[in-house]
């Protein structure tokens, strides 16, 4: 390994389980599954046994087998080829420009409660809230790794887990001191509701947990994969899952329910939190926390998927321009026509009102190209335990090829149905609109998938780089 | 060719997203007849409160009811629906809170149901039976609520 490389080896399990925890919890929907209130612990074992365990097992096993440059794309490139690999990295890559806004969003709205909450309704507030935002956080991503490194960190404890430990904590003390809970107890409120109106929630809580495969795109930054991906994975498995629940829960017994809707906002939810602990002075704080938690998630969601675009493009998949790197090693164009895209959205959200209407159908056409994207990867995991079973892996999924198809299998159904589901009109849709709904959502998802093969299908000889360091790594 | 399919298509895909704007804020609205609304459709008021959402711009004032076709059995926990009903001073507060309720994260459309009449919103989110979304949605329909 050369000098160079050893020196940008920066990443232990702490970094690498905080960088998936970032990814990956958030604040953002615990009021939509307090709602639910003791029957959201069904939910959220449900996630975690469709998606979440599954994933947190397979990327364990990818990133110990495989830990080379291109995280998603190079694990899916060993298993399928590179037309497919290239059409995984594309998927994570393309739903960000559609869900960029959304999440910017939420940051200028939360920090809009932190001076006066009236300006979360004033556009022109907004909006230049989240250019400064996004431009700062592609400015702190240019400049490396290490950078965005401790950006994540930050965000993470002090705007994720640190929240959301006080929460549980408030809320045992609530329970403590003898309060009553906002959601009686009984056997029966633990089951979930499952009927029709219900199915798109099993869709929302399976990626819930989406982000866990991040990481794998750092593997060249990582000091010592074998030892460190497992164990940074699974703790992190285990921390989102144990402070989702219990922090959604917290939220449950204290809020009344009439005070929890995603269209008050998750602040709303937290002053009707502080208040009866005589607390919503701290409101603001809380407020500013959060929106640096988000600011952690927006750099490892922007960071990851450009840095494996990038290596797609060094094979040739792309016009060099996505594979040009600047001296700390990122893929600064790839990373700068992202975040224009990203912003040319934003702004067409907030202006446009016939976009700003249709957002919720371009954020499950989002949920649709993650759930193919990760259906590759689990297929991957399985086909690559037979066309290279002897490929050392410092990390197996357990139970043998039984443990690899029961992960494998779980995780690929799981994101079929979130695909398949995604073409169905939901429940309240208008009468007769019901076929204008699945042409919609079918034409949108053949428009962001087929951009790789039409990028292949016109291919130039010199778009590949001669020199590929994961190739030889 | 190529260029002109792909046109064609993302002519096609622009003129199926367009649909139009959210509600006119003009449009004549009030409580009893969206309850009127719920009623008429089948649907009976199980429980209901006020809601307080004193940090949400642009919030006026709003009520939560819990309905089902038939309250007997009525429980908290699993009403046949929760439905929000909250009026704002303005559309760009309106249509900022019904941005927030669809896609403060990714959450399939089907799993919730957030509409515009005028100042006001409906919203509707967590368990729910087919029934009830069944009369929901034909209260929508009555409401002239696409």
């Amino acid at each position: 390994m050369s000098t160079a490389t050893s020196s940008r080896r920066i990443l232990g399990a702490t970094s690498i389980a905080l960088m998936t925890v970032a990814a990956t919890d958030s604040l953002r929907n615990l009021p939509s599954m307090a709602v639910y209130g003791w029957s959201s612990v069904a939910w959220f074992l449900l996630g975690t046994f469709l998606f979440l365990i599954p994933i947190a097992l397979v990327a364990a096993e990818l990133a110990t087998g495989w830990p080379i440059a291109g995280g998603v794309y190079a694990w899916v490139q060993e298993a399928f080829g590179e037309r497919w690999g290239f059409l995984a990295v594309w998927c994570e890559w393309a739903q960000n420009i559609v869900w960029f806004p959304s999440i910017l969003t939420f940051i200028a709205t939360t920090i809009a409660v932190a001076i006066n909450p009236d300006l979360a309704a004033n556009n022109v507030f907004l909006v230049v809230v989240m250019l400064t935002v996004f431009w700062g956080l592609t400015l702190i991503n240019l400049r490396g790794l290490r950078a965005s490194t401790i950006l994540e960190r930050i965000g993470v404890i002090a705007g994720t887990m640190i929240p959301q430990a006080l929460l549980i904590i408030f809320g045992l003390l609530w329970v403590l001191q003898g309060h009553p809970s906002q959601i009686p107890w009984s056997p029966g409120a633990m089951l979930p509701e499952i009927n029709l109106s219900t199915l798109p929630l099993v869709a929302t809580v399976v990626l819930l947990f989406a982000g866990m495969e991040l990481s794998g795109y750092h593997a060249l930054e990582t000091r010592n994969p074998q030892r460190d991906y497992p164990r940074a994975i699974l703790t992190a498995a285990a921390l989102i899952f144990t402070l989702s629940m219990l922090s959604t829960l917290a939220i449950a017994m204290v809020v009344p329910v009439q005070q929890l809707n995603l269209a008050a906002g998750l602040m709303q939810a937290f002053y009707a939190f502080l208040e009866p602990f005589g607390l919503e002075g701290w409101l603001p704080v809380l407020a500013l926390l959060t929106a640096l938690g988000a600011m952690a998630t927006v750099t490892t969601w922007m960071i990851g998927p450009a840095k494996g675009l990038g290596v797609a493009a060094q094979r040739g998949n792309l016009p060099p321009i996505f594979s040009r790197e600047n001296r700390q090693g990122v893929p600064a164009q790839a990373l700068i026509i992202q975040s224009s895209l990203g912003s040319l959205f934003s702004l067409l959200i907030l202006f446009v009102p016939s976009i700003n209407t249709s957002y919720w159908i371009f954020s499950a056409l989002t949920t649709q190209i993650l759930a193919t994207m990760y259906m590759l990867l689990f297929a991957s995991a399985l086909r690559l335990r037979y066309s290279q079973p002897d490929k050392p892996r410092a990390y197996r999924v357990p139970g043998g090829k039984v443990g690899i198809w029961l992960a494998g299998a779980a995780g690929f159904l799981s994101c079929g149905f979130v695909l398949f589901i995604g073409f169905v009109p939901p429940g309240n849709t208008a009468s007769g609109e019901e076929l204008r709904y699945t042409v919609t959502m079918l034409i949108g998802y053949l428009l962001f998938t087929c951009p790789p093969f039409i990028f292949r299908a016109l291919r130039k000889q010199n778009w590949k780089q001669p020199a590929l360091e994961h190739e030889s790594t | 060719m190529k260029r002109l399919s792909l046109l064609l298509i993302v002519g096609v895909l622009a003129g199926l997203l367009a649909g139009c704007a959210r509600s006119d804020f003009t449009t004549q609205a009030d409580l009893p007849t969206i309850t009127k609304a719920l009623e008429t459709a089948g649907l009976q008021i199980c429980a209901q409160g006020d809601l307080n959402w004193n940090v949400t711009a642009g919030f006026v004032e709003g009520k939560y009811y819990d309905i089902a076709p038939d309250c007997a059995g009525y429980d908290a926990n699993k009403p046949g629906a929760r439905v929000h009903i909250a009026r704002f001073d303005s559309a760009a507060a309106r249509d900022a809170a019904l941005r927030n309720f669809e896609t403060t994260y990714r959450r399939h459309p089907g799993a919730g149901i957030g509409r515009a009449v005028g100042p006001w919103l409906i919203l509707v989110d967590g368990n729910q039976t087919v029934a009830a979304v069944a009369g929901l949605r034909a209260a929508l329909a009555q409401l002239g609520v696409q």
